[in-house]
């Protein structure tokens, strides 16, 4: 390890490196020598690839059927104590979804605490109330408000990927990273999937969606890195052809290297990614450990 | 020259011309001051008050009529106290004081609002905004209060009077006072857990019939 201000090298048996999957990527095609002319660990040619975010998309409903019940603490009472799993899997094998992996369900509504913008838009249903009025429809409509957020899996595609920008520097004279997204069709599908599923939960339930229902998934889907699951770049395969680490998260080119952080991820499942990171960090780390102890590193 | 004779005299070169509803009014906005807001990480042991972190920048006329809007919008009804009372009037000057992006776009809009209510209750009825009887006030508000109805005129005006109607209610919603109007009973300790209450399934349709 090199610190260019100071000079100074440090050594060490092993080394790893988990400053977050993008970060990840940049230091490591950043570290170019001439062992290593496309930066550290980067003989695949894979450092960057396979970028990958959560597939979001929501949709909110009023229902007339919770406005004016008594009040009571309902802080809480929303994604603490309802999730719904994937369930479509079924559907997807008779191939009526058009569309690979699934999402789950995040909820929201009650009396939550009230914060700037809970009441924001009510002229939709009060058609434009002020005064009194205005005061005597936020106490009915308080409440009567539900939200769906569904989160997704993402399959990694060649189309997602970062790379070393010619120009741009950050404040230490390092180059940055630049992006390219593009999302495949199993990912706004099921967007798309998810909007027309919240809206028929909104109308089962006596409501309507407020807002337009998006039937179009590329509008539907959050903007790649909106979700803030950003996973690859640096992904873990059974062939040091096709990815950049072994299944203990070792570069292929460097034994004593390993990547601990989300960059690994060959897929980025529904779920938020923090457990599985420390889970194959754990998992790294158990195996790091017995190789030193057996003098294999 | 006074300001009545300004919007009068604005208003008189104004008078044929579309321009009424658009940016006519621009020479009333001040000029955009220079503040840097707080940072990543306000001082959690201080407490600010309004105009500490950047200079509050509605002149006195704009806050008095700025005050008599947000006394229109949410006023005491017996139940819970006027935005005004509340404090809302700083907090409009706050955030269109504010230094971020949001609050740039809101700026001219409430200043040219702002400006917007005082000339149209000149043109009706010869006094401003804030001097006007209930009722009089309720005759402009009625034509800008919802920007599906309102006639294309007034679109401009019903643009800014949503974006007034929910910086009001934000900001008073979410203060203590507004929390109890609404009946937010939350973010307190509770001694144990005992469900929902009866009254409320029942409403649900998911009690016993005969509890």
């Amino acid at each position: 390890m090199h610190n260019k201000p100071s000079g100074d090298i440090a050594t060490a048996r092993v080394i790893v490196l988990a400053a977050s999957a993008c970060e990840t990527a940049r230091i490591l095609l950043n570290s170019k020598s001439a062992s290593f002319p496309n930066g550290l660990a980067n003989s695949s040619g894979k450092v960057g690839r396979y970028l990958m975010d959560t597939v979001g998309s929501s949709v909110r409903g009023q229902v007339p059927l919770l406005e004016g019940l008594p009040p009571q603490n309902e802080d809480g009472a929303s994604g603490g104590a309802l999730y719904a799993p994937w369930w479509g899997y079924q559907d997807q094998q008779k191939g009526k979804l058009g569309f690979a992996r699934g999402y789950h369900i995040e909820f929201g509504g009650g009396r939550r605490m009230p914060e700037f913008g809970t009441l924001r838009g009510l002229e939709h249903f009060t058609g434009g109330s002020y005064g009194k009025k205005l005061k005597q429809d936020a106490r009915r409509y308080y409440g009567s408000f539900v939200g769906f957020a569904g989160r997704g899996e993402m399959i990694p595609n060649e189309n997602s990927y970062c790379e070393i920008d010619p120009q741009v520097k950050d404040k230490w004279g390092i180059p940055v990273l630049r992006f390219h997204w593009k999302w495949s069709d199993h990912e706004t599908r099921q967007a798309a999937h998810m909007q027309k599923t919240f809206a028929d939960i909104v109308e089962a339930m006596g409501g309507r969606v407020t807002g337009a229902v998006k039937t179009d998934g590329a509008e539907a889907i959050s903007p790649g890195g909106f979700i803030i699951h950003e996973v690859g770049g640096a992904i873990m395969g059974a062939e040091r052809r096709t990815s950049v680490t072994n299944q203990w998260c070792q570069t292929w080119d460097v034994k004593n290297l390993f990547l601990t952080d989300g960059s690994v991820f060959v897929s980025n499942a529904d779920k938020n990614p923090t457990l599985t990171i420390m889970a194959l960090a754990w998992r790294a780390a158990d195996h790091i450990a017995g190789k030193m102890l057996r003098k294999e590193l | 020259m006074d300001r009545r004779t300004t919007i009068k005299w604005m208003l008189a070169a104004a008078a044929s011309s579309p321009l009424l509803n658009s940016r006519a009014f621009g020479q009333e906005i001040t000029a955009q001051p220079v503040a840097t807001g707080y940072g990543s990480d306000p001082d959690l042991t201080k407490i600010y008050r309004p105009g500490d972190v950047w200079p509050l920048t509605l002149s006195a006329a704009q806050r008095r009529t700025a005050a008599a809007l947000c006394n229109v919008v949410l006023p005491d009804d017996g139940h819970s106290p006027s935005a005004e009372s509340l404090g809302l009037v700083d907090f409009v000057d706050e955030w269109v004081s504010a230094p971020y992006p949001r609050q740039l776009e809101d700026r001219p809009i409430v200043q040219e609002g702002l400006a917007w209510m005082d000339a149209e209750a000149l043109l009706r009825f010869e006094k401003y905004f804030a001097e006007l009887t209930e009722s009089q006030q309720h005759e402009i508000c009625d034509d800008i209060c919802y920007e599906p109805n309102a006639k294309p005129k007034f679109a401009r005006a019903a643009a800014f009077f949503t974006r007034y109607r929910d910086l009001t209610v934000g900001g008073f919603y979410s203060t203590p006072a507004g929390w109890k109007d609404i009946g937010y009973i939350g973010n307190v300790a509770l001694p144990k857990f005992e469900g929902p209450p009866m009254e409320l399934l029942q409403k649900l349709g998911l009690g016993p019939e005969h509890p």
